[in-house]
């Protein structure tokens, strides 16, 4: 082995690296090298010696000085400039919405919990209020809950994560829109909204009283007749003067059941079906949707403030027209819910006959009445297959046709066999 | 639980980041104090590059290992301040590197073996040997023989096969003791 080798392995053998077959070459070469045998023990003590320098501790104030710089940094690298973070916020607000919809998959199963156990009849009202409150607040925590989620999954999407003030202004609305609805322009409902209508058909005998009496009552309880239309059964005849029409009446929630049965009572109900549909959770997306909004313009009109080119003026103006477009779209959709709830909807279809109570015709039980009645079955089952079968025969005929054809050939040379 | 503070630190989180690196602040610092050779710039240099490290976290890949990231990216901010203060700042090393020029400084090829001399005086010319020597020297006997990383993480740290870390270890070793034998030989 030579010197140069040696050296090389000294190093590997003082971290060991060395297998033993060269830890003995290696031995070999020190024992009959003097200078390497100094060059050997020079490296391992220095190397022992580097292995004893303890390490350094942290300078005083490190962590607080590191700790103001990273604050900084954050800062720095969050807010590049002013529009970065409006591309960023239009970005990010997409997928916000994709994640609503995740967010409100709790939401609407607490709904329909409690709606199916708040509907049960066995519970008392007292209960049912009791519940109606709990259900309110459990529903409250499940959707903060919910809004963080997504808040925290919109952040893994977003490239960099928003500054630290806007992530909780961002946040707030979402529990606002459910906790601190006063304070907010719009007063949104709390508890339950439920789109109620109705429709009843009535057989009547006088149309006309019972068209005022509906009137009286839907007056009464402070609801309208939104449309209204009669009209005769037969146009050319003097004989039936029977009316009949549709009546569409628009009642306050409360003055719903009571107007039903009262209806109800003015004739003979031929059909009844009532309809509610639940849109709590349209209706909190769509308040929470309108709040972000909110947040996002006012964000602009920070920007505006700030901004000089005209170019930006103008840009920020359109993203704001756009914005103001689709809250005041939200908000009307909102309107109209509500309004949907306080006047639910009653369609009311009324026929007028000339005599309610049913004409029961005498029936004819004696045993010739049934011999007749079974002969002239008979007789009825007897023509009408004889009108299928010819009918059968007419639609088949193609096939017949040539199925006799077939036949009279075979049956020609069955003939002219026998004759040989 | 290391992989939850790193998705946090992503979204800016500074407290994440903080509990992140609480376990390698001192290693980064010492990284730095070796590379840079004095507590000054140890100080900066090592924040600098903490800091470097938050902004550029969302880079980080999950599979590598997060200290090791952290390390290279001291030694590069060390590596980078070094270079610009280049003019101001000579190495023994540089022109030591060559044996042949080596040979002419020294005169023998040994000089006094460095076992002769006292362990305090040997460890104190250590110290100020270090900083004679090349970043890329310096970086590897840091790692290997003052904090005891194994080839392969150096590999790993500063991005070089586990070869070249040896090689370079042999080398930087040499030159190490070279400069100690110069430097104990002035006194």
């Amino acid at each position: 082995m030579k010197c140069e080798q040696a050296r090389d392995l000294m190093h590997a053998f003082v971290d060991d690296q060395v297998q033993s077959k060269e830890i003995e070459k290696l031995n070999q070469h020190i024992d009959s090298c003097e200078s390497c045998t100094v060059e050997f023990e020079e490296i391992k003590y220095l190397v022992q010696l580097m292995g004893e320098m303890d390490l350094k501790a942290l300078p005083k104030g490190f962590e607080e000085e590191l700790h103001e710089k990273l604050v900084l940094a954050a800062q720095d690298f969050e807010k590049p400039s002013w529009f970065d973070v409006i591309i960023k916020k239009l970005k990010t607000f997409k997928m916000k919405r994709m994640y609503y919809g995740f967010a409100a998959v709790p939401v609407m199963i607490m709904i329909v919990v409690f709606a199916t156990r708040g509907f049960n009849p066995l519970k008392g009202s007292m209960e049912e209020s009791a519940m109606d409150v709990m259900e309110y607040g459990m529903l409250e925590v499940e959707t903060v809950a919910a809004s963080l989620d997504a808040n925290g999954l919109r952040a893994n999407f977003s490239e960099s994560a928003l500054p630290a003030g806007s992530i909780s202004t961002d946040a707030k609305p979402k529990s606002e829109s459910l906790s601190d609805l006063e304070n907010t322009d719009l007063d949104y409902r709390e508890g339950r909204l439920i789109i109620q209508s109705a429709n009843l058909r009535l057989d009547l005998e006088k149309y006309d009283d019972v068209i005022a009496q509906i009137h009286e009552m839907v007056n009464q309880t402070g609801g309208y007749i939104e449309s209204e239309s009669t009209s005769f059964k037969y146009y050319n005849s003097d004989e039936d003067n029977l009316k009949y029409g549709y009546l569409t009446l628009r009642v306050p929630a409360e003055g719903y059941g009571s107007i039903i049965t009262s209806i109800k009572s003015l004739g003979l109900v031929v059909n009844e079906s009532n309809n509610a549909s639940d849109i709590t959770k349209m209706y909190r997306d769509t308040a929470a949707e309108i709040e972000n909004l909110k947040v996002t313009e006012a964000r602009f009109r920070e920007i505006m403030a700030q901004a000089v080119e005209i170019e930006d003026i103008l840009n920020i103006e359109n993203e704001l027209t756009r914005l103001r477009g689709s809250i005041s779209n939200y908000e009307k959709q909102i309107q109209d819910w509500e309004a949907l709830v306080d006047m639910t909807t009653i369609y009311v279809e009324l026929n007028e006959v000339k005599n309610l109570k049913p004409v029961v015709e005498p029936i004819d039980d004696s045993l010739i009445g049934k011999a007749i009645d079974g002969l002239i079955g008979t007789v009825n089952r007897i023509i009408r297959g004889l009108e299928n079968m010819f009918i059968w025969i007419i639609s088949v005929s193609p096939y017949l046709i040539a199925l006799a054809i077939a036949g009279l050939l075979v049956g020609k040379l069955y003939k002219k066999r026998r004759l040989k | 639980m290391e992989s939850m503070l790193i998705e946090k630190s992503i979204q800016g989180d500074v407290a994440s980041f903080e509990k992140l690196i609480v376990k390698y602040n001192r290693y980064v610092y010492n990284i730095a104090f070796r590379m840079m050779g004095n507590e000054e710039d140890a100080k900066d240099m090592s924040q600098e590059a903490l800091i470097k490290a938050f902004r550029a976290i969302s880079q980080f890949k999950m599979e590598a290992n997060f200290s090791t990231w952290l390390y290279r990216i001291t030694i590069n901010t060390c590596k980078d301040e070094m270079r610009k203060r280049k003019e101001n700042v000579l190495s023994y090393d540089v022109e030591v590197a060559d044996e042949g020029t080596l040979k002419d400084i020294i005169g023998d090829d040994r000089g006094n073996p460095i076992l002769i001399y006292e362990k305090l005086e040997l460890k104190e010319s250590i110290e100020t040997a270090l900083n004679a020597l090349s970043e890329d020297n310096k970086s590897v006997i840091v790692l290997k023989d003052l904090l005891g990383y194994s080839y392969e993480e150096i590999g790993e740290i500063l991005q070089i096969p586990i070869g070249t870390v040896r090689s370079r270890l042999n080398r930087s070793r040499s030159a190490l003791k070279k400069i100690l034998q110069i430097q104990l030989a002035e006194n």
